[in-house]
């Protein structure tokens, strides 16, 4: 039998190609996905290593970089560094600083999008960056690059250009060539150097914080912690090498750990696609060949030697494919890097990394998808009687039987009832999933069924063309194959509809929503602080009614609760963001009498105010859940009892703290609390609310808002980081652009636009869209070979008839047209059901969101339809090409 | 046919399937084709039929050389002037009799004439099978519907390739005399190629081919002379 099989696979290899391209296919992005995602990974624990090898220990803000808000300006106080170089435990110590700066161009565009400005850290142990030409630069105005982007731009030593950095435009000159061992450098987008004491001036944008202090020791690691934790205090702490390491890399790695699965969720999509081309091939080739497995019947091959010799068929097959898409899916890991590179995105230099697993999965996946599809066939193909052999032509068993009637229908009257349960009486997740899960199913089960009305609508549309009634007709000959094929396009059709439909309404029922709240017309933030020449630049402009600058810190509550506090002119910002209370008097904040709350949950703990009739108990105010009091981290709480007392000195009122799980407090806090704060000089501060802010959309920027008088006392000195712009009415739109302009040079700067939020849902949704929609175009792609492939077969299959009916006078191009108008239809069915029973399932998601009516997005479904469309028309193309080659001749010759 | 050659290959492996034959073929004559297994027989019925093309030699369907037709031109004068029976009977199981029937005509474009049609289909026997499918019809009953559908067009010359090769005797013997009462009753042209020295004998004449050549001639034939010329052939 293993003769047999090898000698079919050897005389079908042409039919078994196309059944391969969809296994490769699938294969391929499964492996490309896996490479790509661990070679990041690895590529970025690699540089982490390296970048950090000598680093014994570190501080860091207590708040990780990842965990910060978008404006939170947070590092290390610069001053910190003189105090940790004089322990005599640390024979070494770097402040690093790293933040966005470009080097531009004579027009002043930047040479690479993505360039990090470093400071260069002087102590050669700890300093991973090696010269390659020229030396360190020292003095302000002296820049040294990394050897890539140097021989990209055709940058050399003693060249000057123009540098955009947080603190805005300098001109620098450079002096050094540099390399990150084998590669260039550790930021995929480039690294401009600059001297310690500029970086910290100009990365640092005035702010005198380092990101991060790097020490060394000759000793013990253990005492350098123990040391260094000496001098830290406050917002900082200090880690040990493990801690710091893990640190680093636990953004890249959540990112991966995040993107694996939805990469690999795909292909193994694409492969369950591929699973139904793969299942319908292997029918249609055992339907062809049943003569010679009856005559192999016949000469006393059992069932089983039958069936096996199939599945041992498409083991092969499956283990052959899935090895090509191994490597084309390597090879295109490297295209996808190659792009990516070319794109200048700024992913770190990766390489190549190909783990056991990855092979192993994708071998395993592609040969396992194969071997499951061959089971059906296979098993028929066993069942084949002797008899067979004798006679004519192969006969199609698979018809529209009662039980696939019933069965079928039921499926798609439950799913259909379930869903419209789930839209119009009570909406829940798992009714909408299994909802949509059986009428998969009923599509699936009673897709014969589905073909047959299909054709039977078209063979009436088509009833005045004799040619289209045949291609009608010849649909249905065999209605579970045709069935199948299309299914494998309606997968594909059906989520991409279901995505666009629902995330479309997602979006524009969220941007409805958001752009209920009022707001200033710009906001301009800083990730690094906002430099006072540009804050006086900004109320210069043309077009500025008003602008309003702000300090934010970060400041921490008794019980160890960080959050955004705020400093303004509260008048100036009521003109310009438009805020009110809705409780107490913004006269109060503006006057220093208190702060303002801006009525959200994720605000700091305030606690029951001199008129409040709590309970002084550890219960919340409002009743609202008890205290995890074991969650409390009250490092700083005197009464040393978390939970309880919590407060401590200076508490006139009942001593209540209010703390939800996740360290933030689960209700907002009322006017007549009391916020006490932590003062960077370790005193406790009271400040009363005096009143809660009105939600709008910016005030999800301002945190907790005091007056400029009230914030430096509880927060001391700080830079500004927000300005609030009020523009003239008629010139909003040239203001944004003005302030773009004005900001281009500071890298660390933006100004958005007051609906940005909305703006930001609406791309955000709509690049997912995208996403998840590119993503399945490989499943539709492989739909498209299944159409193709199955078309083929039959007219392999049909080829006397074909011959029959050119020798009878049809003309070659009206046996094209008859063939295109088949698998034409074919295409339609698939598009049909897929983009109908999305529509379907998207309008039930909609319902499960709001209530409002949102209308569908028609034009989209337009668009997927178009797709559709395209998909049958190119389906069309090739079999119909190859119908007429067919030879007239084999009509006449009897076989 | 003038001259017909058909040569398959080149050098050693060169095959005569046609070996200078010249031939006519006319209106209300019934000619049999025999001869043994690669004798050339269905060659000739290919070319003439205009399926496949001479290497050598012209085809006149009527005044028409064919040799001189583009496939498309070819097409449509089979369409026309030619009509068909197989041996395996060809119907289109997507179409119902009637439609099998009138299929050369649809796909010209042409509407039957319906007495025409009424008294083909009523020769045959059909008239109350029309609307079943070719699936739901017997052997012979196919057959016939592929008889009809040769004779509704009236062709120049119907071709029939061992048209009674799948069938039992009686339902042989009935397409045999439906095609005798076409080119008796409607002067039909009609060439038959066949194995079946019985079959041969329901036509006017019959021809004899061997080795791409043709090499005698029977005119108003009976089994026993149709079996000794075969058998001398064999020999």
């Amino acid at each position: 039998m293993l003769t047999l099989t090898w000698r079919n696979l050897r005389a079908n290899l042409t039919r078994l190609v196309s059944t391969a391209v969809a296994v490769i296919a699938g294969t391929a992005f499964v492996a490309c996905g896996l490479v790509l995602t661990q070679a990041v990974a690895s590529a970025v624990a690699g540089n982490t290593e390296l970048q950090y090898s000598e680093v014994d220990a570190a501080v860091t803000p207590s708040i990780p970089s990842y965990d910060q808000g978008p404006t939170d300006v947070s590092g290390v106080d610069a001053t910190l560094l003189a105090d940790l170089e004089r322990l005599p435990e640390v024979d070494g110590a770097a402040g690093d600083i790293a933040a966005a700066a470009r080097i531009l161009d004579d027009s002043g565009d930047p040479l690479r999008s993505q360039m990090i400005g470093r400071a260069w850290i002087t102590d050669e142990v700890l300093n991973p960056f090696t010269l390659v030409e020229g030396r360190a630069p020292e003095a302000p105005g002296e820049i040294a690059v990394d050897r890539e982007t140097a021989a990209d731009h055709d940058l050399a030593v003693g060249d000057s250009r123009d540098l955009a950095t947080p603190a805005g435009r300098r001109s620098a000159t450079i002096v050094g060539i540099t390399e990150f061992g084998a590669s260039a450098s550790v930021d995929g987008g480039g690294t401009v150097f600059l001297a310690p004491q500029e970086a910290l001036e100009v990365l640092g944008a005035g702010s005198g914080q380092y990101t991060q202090i790097l020490l060394r020791t000759d000793g013990s690691e253990a005492e350098l912690v123990a040391a260094a934790s000496g001098v830290v205090s406050g917002a900082d702490v200090v880690l040990d090498r493990e801690a710091f390491i893990e640190e680093a890399t636990a953004d890249t790695e959540a990112f991966v750990d995040f993107l694996r699965p939805v990469l690999l969720g795909f292909a193994f999509l694409a492969l369950f696609v591929a699973g139904f081309v793969i299942h319908n091939t292997f029918t249609v080739v055992v339907t062809q060949r049943s003569r010679e497995l009856a005559l192999v019947r016949s000469i006393g091959g059992t069932p089983g030697q039958v069936r096996r010799s199939l599945q041992l068929e498409g083991l092969l097959l499956g283990l052959g494919a899935s090895a090509i898409g191994l490597g084309v899916g390597i090879a295109l890991s490297w295209v996808v890097q190659w792009i990516l590179e070319s794109l200048d995105v700024g992913i770190p230099s990766v390489g190549f990394a190909i783990s056991g697993w990855t092979v192993l999965i994708t071998l395993g996946s592609g040969t396992l998808i194969t071997l499951v599809s061959v089971v059906i066939p296979a098993f028929r193909a066993g069942r084949t009687r002797p008899v067979e052999a004798m006679r004519d032509t192969a006969v199609d068993r698979s018809a529209a039987s009662t039980v696939r009637l019933v069965v079928g229908g039921s499926f798609l009257a439950v799913g259909i009832a379930a869903l419209l349960f789930n839209r119009f009486v009570h909406a829940h997740p798992l009714i909408l999933g299994l909802g949509a899960l059986v009428l998969f199913c009923g599509v699936v089960v009673g897709g014969p069924l589905l073909a047959h009305l299909f054709a039977r609508g078209m063979r009436g549309l088509l009833g005045r063309s004799l040619v289209g009634r045949i291609a009608a007709q010849n649909m249905v000959r065999n209605p579970k194959r045709t069935a199948t094929t299309a299914n494998a396009l309606v997968i594909g059709l059906f989520l991409v509809t279901i995505v666009t439909v629902s995330g479309t309404a997602l979006r524009d029922w969220a941007i409805a929503e958001v752009s209920k709240f009022s707001s200033s017309d710009f906001l301009v933030v800083g990730i690094t602080p906002i430099p006072d020449d540009v804050v006086d630049d900004i109320a210069g402009l043309d077009g500025v009614a008003e602008s309003t600058p702000v300090r934010t810190a970060r400041v921490t509550d008794l019980s160890g609760i960080t959050a955004q506090l705020s400093g303004a002119d509260v008048e100036s910002l009521t003109r310009t963001m438009g805020l009110e209370a809705t409780s107490g008097s913004l006269q109060d904040v503006a006057e220093g009498r208190g702060a303002a709350s801006t009525g959200l949950e994720q605000a700091l703990a305030a606690e029951g105010g001199p008129g409040g009739d709590s309970a002084p108990s550890s219960t919340v105010p409002d009743g609202a859940g008890p205290v995890p009091s074991t969650q409390v981290p009250s490092t700083e709480d005197p009464a040393g009892d978390p939970g309880s007392g919590g407060a401590g000195s200076g508490d006139p009122g009942g001593p209540t703290v209010d703390i939800g799980e996740s360290g933030t407090s689960t209700t907002a806090a009322e006017v007549g609390e009391v916020y006490l704060l932590t003062n960077p000089d370790g005193e406790t501060v009271e400040v009363p609310v005096a009143a809660v802010l009105e939600l709008q959309l910016d005030t999800l920027f301002l945190g907790t808002l005091v007056s400029n008088d009230l914030f430096t006392e509880i927060a001391g000195d700080q830079p500004f980081s927000q300005v609030y712009v009020r523009a003239e009415p008629d010139r909003v739109d040239a203001l944004g652009t003005d302030l773009d302009n004005l900001l281009a040079d500071y890298t660390g700067i933006e100004a958005l636009p007051g609906n940005f939020i909305g703006q930001l849902i609406g791309s955000a949704i709509d690049f997912m869209i995208a996403a998840v929609n590119g993503l399945l175009a490989l499943s539709v792609v492989i739909a498209l070979v299944g159409i193709v492939n199955t078309m083929n077969l039959s007219i392999h299959e049909r080829r006397r008839e074909l011959g029959m009916v050119r020798a009878l006078g049809m003309t070659r191009g009206q046996v094209r047209s008859m063939v295109r108008t088949e698998a034409f239809g074919i295409g339609i069915l698939g598009t049909v059901i897929g983009v109908a029973s999305g529509v379907f399932c998207g309008w039930v998601v909609i319902g499960s969101i709001t209530d409002t009516a949102i209308p569908l997005a028609w034009g989209r479904v337009g668009i997927i339809a178009g797709v559709g469309l395209v998909i049958s028309v190119l389906a069309s193309l090739w079999p119909a090409r190859r119908s007429t080659r067919i030879d007239m001749l084999e009509a006449m010759s009897a076989t | 046919m003038i001259e017909a050659y058909k040569i398959y290959g080149s050098g050693d492996n060169e095959v005569r399937a046609l070996d200078g034959v010249t031939v006519g073929f006319e209106p209300a004559r019934f000619t049999a084709i025999m001869g043994p297994s690669g004798s050339g027989k269905s060659t000739l019925m290919q070319c003439a039929a205009g399926l496949d093309r001479l290497t050598a030699g012209t085809v006149f369907i009527g005044d028409v050389d064919i040799g001189r037709l583009g496939e498309k031109q070819l097409t449509l004068l089979r369409r026309e002037k030619v009509g068909f029976v197989f041996q395996q009977f060809n119907l289109l199981p997507a179409l119902t009799a009637g439609e099998n029937i009138t299929f050369p005509l649809d796909l010209a474009g042409r509407k039957p004439d319906p007495a025409w049609m009424d008294q083909v289909v009523a020769t045959v026997g059909l008239a109350d099978r029309l609307s079943h499918r070719p699936s739901e019809l017997s052997g012979g009953q196919q057959q016939r519907v592929a008889v009809a559908r040769a004779l509704v067009e009236r062709p120049e010359i119907i071709f029939a390739d061992e048209p009674t090769g799948n069938l039992d005797s009686h339902s042989s013997g009935e397409i045999l005399g439906f095609m005798r009462r076409a080119v008796d009753d409607f002067g039909q042209c009609v060439v038959m190629v066949t194995h079946d020295p019985v079959a041969a004998t329901h036509a006017d004449r019959v021809l004899f081919l061997n080795d791409g050549r043709l090499v005698d001639e029977l005119l108003a034939p009976s089994t026993d002379q149709v079996l000794a010329r075969m058998g001398s052939l064999a020999s």
